[in-house]
């Protein structure tokens, strides 16, 4: 498989604040690669950066195999690029915002009725087309404007946090769009703050402080976690999250829901601890059973 | 290039949606050109007077009769005690005491040197010199024709009288509104043109469409003169309305050649859009694009002699209206509109503009640069 994005030895500050540092990172062509991280990270920089919106202090990005520094206004063409705030004309109709990008992009005006028709289907935005954008609700502005990115049909596909803000429902037709854009051939880099969508993509990217810390497919992600996880339900679960915290053995202590995560690194040594803890505090009713780590107890195992 | 007409059309298309925009485009110069054609004179009318008439003969009492006649002066009360004239002044009943001296007429008469005294409210001394030059006109016009009736009854004396036949040109009826309203097309260009393009920009950047457009391979030059025909268009539109409203509303006759006026226009665009391309691309919010338009525009409004004439300013405030590129507009749509000036007579003006405008403009472009990186 070609590669269709290939960023080497990254580096972007912005004056004394180094935003990405040394980042590597590689998208092979017709794969959807999910980009997670804690707010500011360096993912919106990275995204940036790839559309030459922003330029590099050093490294290397190749889009399709063309340089970013030297030949952007190709690449404009190859690349759709949905910043986290799209922003639409909110005066002018859906058909009207649509028909302008087309434009921009050069679309042929042969192809340009027949793409509009099947992008306003695919969007299942048909019967609004001739509303303003203003008046459409927040999941319709979103498919709106991955409409409007993909008017140019780009061969890779940079998605800023595309489903933050949109109900769950839309989330779902969203992700479902861009399952079947990949189908097509897209190659797609999104960023997310939603564990759920992380596991739809083919791979996912780890990003902390500006630096990769690691790339997985949502299968073995678990086999990166370094310790032993257990999960605990009990009564008062919030009671025994605190009788646990900072005991010996135990490496750290979460409420998930009502659930308590419980990782360290020795099983023994942990049941052992919880044993004697619960029993302590006259706390018997519970249970404990060991669990697959998910993305987001690695994410916190990676960070540390 | 060819880009360029689909960010053009969209700005109209944007333009027809927005109610208030069109509003401003085109209401807004019909109620200005209706109110400021008539508003802003310097002619004094009505003027309330109190006449304090000491002398009382027919020959005092005609020269009163002057001044009720010249339609400048409302005589409004008669006074005969000295000492009451200053409460007059003081508590605003009128703004001009005349008053006529006793034997007034017999010094006069025999060749004596005789004084009509003027009080004057100071409080505007705009009006206040105006007035004292009707008064002025108004007693040498009198006294003119006394000489006259005295030389006729006394053949052997020889007068040393110089009379001034007075006779304007260009605007012989001295309207007012020949004057102003050719200015206020002037104002309503710049206004359009400068203050539209200011906002133009930043709208996109506030709402967040700029950064998309960057990512197209839509080229940076094409963005700026997308961003700037239609405002030049719509500057054009509100000249034509101004033109219109000149010639049908105000009668005003439009003697001089409209290309080398539109040929001027053009010029002139230059700046007002260069100003407004500068503020766009400085400001982060349309707010701040307003505010910083409005500082340029109220001293380029207030230094052009569009209201105010520029002779009347102190020195130093006329040396620093050279610097304003819209004093030079105001002097070539007067010299077209009310003289019929050809190239020749505007020529220095035309420099002057191409020169604000080129440097404007290039300040500008440089900016807009800077910010799209």
């Amino acid at each position: 498989m070609p590669i269709d994005i290939e960023i080497t030895h990254l580096l972007k500050k912005y004056g004394d604040v180094t935003a990405v540092e040394n980042l590597d990172l590689q998208v092979k062509q017709g794969e959807m690669m999910g980009l997670i991280g804690p707010d500011g990270a360096g993912k919106t920089t990275t995204l940036r950066i790839l559309c030459g919106l922003l330029r590099a202090d050093d490294g290397d990005c190749l889009v399709g195999g063309r340089d970013v520094k030297k030949e952007l206004t190709t690449i404009r063409g190859l690349i759709g690029y949905m910043p986290q705030r799209f922003s639409l004309y909110p005066d002018l109709t859906v058909t009207e915002n649509l028909r302008f990008f087309a434009d921009l992009f050069c679309v042929p005006k042969s192809e340009r009725e027949t793409r509009l028709e099947r992008l306003l289907q695919f969007s299942k935005l048909g019967p609004f087309s001739k509303r303003r954008a203003s008046a459409l609700s927040g999941g319709m502005k979103q498919k709106l404007a991955l409409s409007c990115t993909l008017i140019h049909t780009p061969r890779v596909l940079l998605l800023d946090e595309p489903t933050t803000g949109v109900d769950p429902v839309s989330r779902r037709e969203f992700w479902d769009i861009l399952k079947e854009l990949k189908e097509q051939g897209v190659t797609i880099l999104v960023t997310t703050p939603y564990m759920d969508e992380a596991e739809r993509c083919d791979r996912i990217a780890f990003i902390h402080k500006g630096r990769i810390l690691a790339v997985e497919t949502p299968i073995d992600i678990p086999g990166l976690y370094t310790r032993v996880l257990y999960e605990l339900k009990c009564e008062n679960f919030v009671h025994a999250a605190r009788l646990l915290e900072g005991q010996n053995d135990i490496e750290s202590v979460q409420i998930f829901g009502d659930r308590v995560h419980i990782s360290g690194f020795d099983e023994g040594k942990i049941l052992s601890v919880v044993k004697k803890s619960m029993k302590d505090n006259g706390l018997e009713q519970y249970s404990l059973s060991k669990i697959t780590a998910n993305i987001e107890d690695v994410f916190v195992d990676l960070m540390r | 290039m060819s880009k360029i007409k689909y960010i053009i059309r969209k700005e109209f298309q944007q333009i027809r949606r927005d109610r208030a925009m069109l509003a401003i485009i085109f209401v807004m110069p019909v109620i200005q050109l209706l109110i400021l054609g008539y508003i802003i004179s310097s002619e004094v009318r009505n003027i309330s007077t109190v006449i304090c008439d000491m002398d009382n003969t027919s020959f005092s009492r005609s020269i009163i009769s002057r001044f009720e006649h010249s339609g400048y002066f409302n005589i409004n009360y008669y006074e005969t005690n000295q000492d009451y004239l200053p409460y007059y002044l003081n508590s605003g009943k009128a703004s001009v005491v005349i008053v006529l001296p006793s034997r007034f007429s017999e010094n006069l008469m025999n060749r004596r040197t005789s004084n009509i005294q003027v009080l004057l409210d100071g409080q505007d001394s705009n009006t206040a010199t105006i007035t004292l030059g009707y008064v002025n006109m108004i007693l040498r016009q009198f006294i003119e024709e006394k000489q006259q009736q005295y030389v006729t009854m006394n053949p052997e004396y020889i007068p040393h009288i110089i009379r001034a036949e007075t006779r304007v040109w260009y605007n012989p009826d001295l309207e007012y509104s020949d004057y102003m309203v050719p200015g206020i097309a002037v104002f309503l260009l710049t206004i359009v043109t400068s203050l539209l393009s200011a906002m133009g920009l930043v709208r996109e950047r506030e709402i967040g469409t700029l950064e998309q457009l960057l990512v197209t391979p839509l080229k940076k030059f094409e963005l700026l003169i997308g961003k700037i025909i239609p405002f030049a268009i719509l500057g054009f539109i509100e000249l034509a309305i101004a033109l219109a409203f000149a010639r049908v509303w105000y009668h005003i006759p439009i003697v001089g050649n409209l290309l080398l006026f539109a040929l001027f226009a053009v010029v002139y665009l230059f700046t007002t859009l260069g100003l407004g391309l500068f503020v766009s691309a400085s400001a982060h919010t349309q707010q701040q694009a307003l505010f910083m338009s409005w500082f340029f525009l109220v001293f380029m409004f207030l230094m052009s002699g569009f209201v105010f004439p520029i002779e009347n300013m102190p020195q130093l405030a006329q040396w620093i209206s050279y610097l304003n590129p819209m004093r030079y507009m105001i002097i070539v749509v007067r010299e077209i509109f009310i003289k019929g000036a050809n190239f020749n007579h505007i020529y220095w003006q035309g420099v002057a503009l191409i020169i604000f405008g080129g440097t404007i403009f290039s300040f500008a472009v440089l900016r807009f640069q800077q910010r799209m990186k």
